[in-house]
């Protein structure tokens, strides 16, 4: 990952993306590159702990959102059939008493 | 067999039959007889049709206040402001599908001021990955449209009964004209309109 050795010592680099290019940004050696290392890696582990955060958020409302679609459409169907058992009918999406509906 | 254990149980299931029924009777340009009449027979025998709806919503109301985890004044306020929009809807004096259309508006109300809560918390005061930040957009412009396809049906299903005979109220007295009402007729907008005003 960040850590290179080159000639029997480690050298860390820290890889940014520039302009949709992945870049090596030299950071150091020895116990200051060690400090920028543990670092990263925090970050990176706070990063992924949003993005499990933000999924699980995103199960959730899709669970909620799954639930109140059935509930819709349930609804749907009910309020669509209430209307035809009273005569109406649809036209081109649009509900109409039948002209010669018993009443 | 598990299979049929679970044709059968569907069966069972007036509501689920109901609503499987009407699904497929909705395709169809020209429904068999016997088709409409079992679904006919089901809505009016089973309530369990219109609890499969009824039930659904505080479930769903119930999750959306504890995803939403605010405060107890919070809570509390969101509480109210369901508590006026069921009496500014006239939930009491409403019919029962007018009922459940209140109370489809109240959870989608939630679910919009639930979806507002987060685009808030997640937008304002700090920089997010575009891709979070479509996807906040998505989510609240279809709670906004769901929130307004609710209304549009609670408003047809009024329209439509306010022309049906055997909903129209009778409010003139004995020898007196009667009076056609328009509008909200349990709050205080009704317009009364005669043709002699």
């Amino acid at each position: 990952m960040g850590w290179e050795r080159q000639r029997g010592r480690f050298y860390y680099y820290r890889k940014v993306r520039v302009g949709g290019r992945v870049r090596s940004q030299y950071m150091g050696t020895g116990f200051l590159a060690q400090m920028f290392a543990e670092a990263d890696i925090d970050k990176r582990r706070e990063r992924a702990a949003r993005r499990a955060a933000d999924r699980a958020t995103r199960q959730a409302e899709a669970q909620i959102d799954r639930q109140l679609a059935d509930a819709e459409s349930a609804l749907a169907a009910m309020t669509h059939a209430t209307l035809k058992a009273a005569g109406f009918h649809q036209h081109r999406g649009q509900w109409r008493k039948k002209r010669h509906a018993s009443k | 067999m598990p299979a049929n254990k679970e044709k059968s149980l569907q069966v069972l299931n007036p509501g689920k039959e109901a609503f499987q029924l009407y699904q497929k009777l909705a395709k169809q340009k020209n429904p068999r007889e016997e088709d409409v009449g079992r679904l006919r027979k089901l809505i009016v025998s089973s309530p369990a049709a219109w609890w499969l709806a009824a039930q659904a919503m505080p479930s769903i109301r119930r999750q959306l206040l504890e995803k939403m985890n605010c405060g107890g004044a919070s809570r509390a306020c969101l509480l109210a402001e369901m508590d006026i929009l069921t009496k500014q809807l006239g939930f009491d004096t409403a019919s029962p599908l007018e009922r459940l259309l209140i109370d489809h508006i109240l959870t989608a109300r939630l679910r919009l001021l639930c979806a507002e809560n987060t685009y808030n918390q997640c937008v304002v005061n700090q920089s997010i990955p575009l891709a979070r930040a479509e996807y906040l957009d998505s989510v609240l412009s279809s709670t906004q449209t769901r929130f307004l396809r609710a209304i549009e049906a609670l408003a047809r299903v009024r329209r439509l009964a306010r022309n049906t005979p055997a909903l129209q109220i009778n409010i003139a007295h004995e020898g007196g004209q009667q009076v056609n009402v328009q509008g909200d007729v349990n709050g205080q907008k009704a317009t009364h309109t005669s043709p002699h005003s």
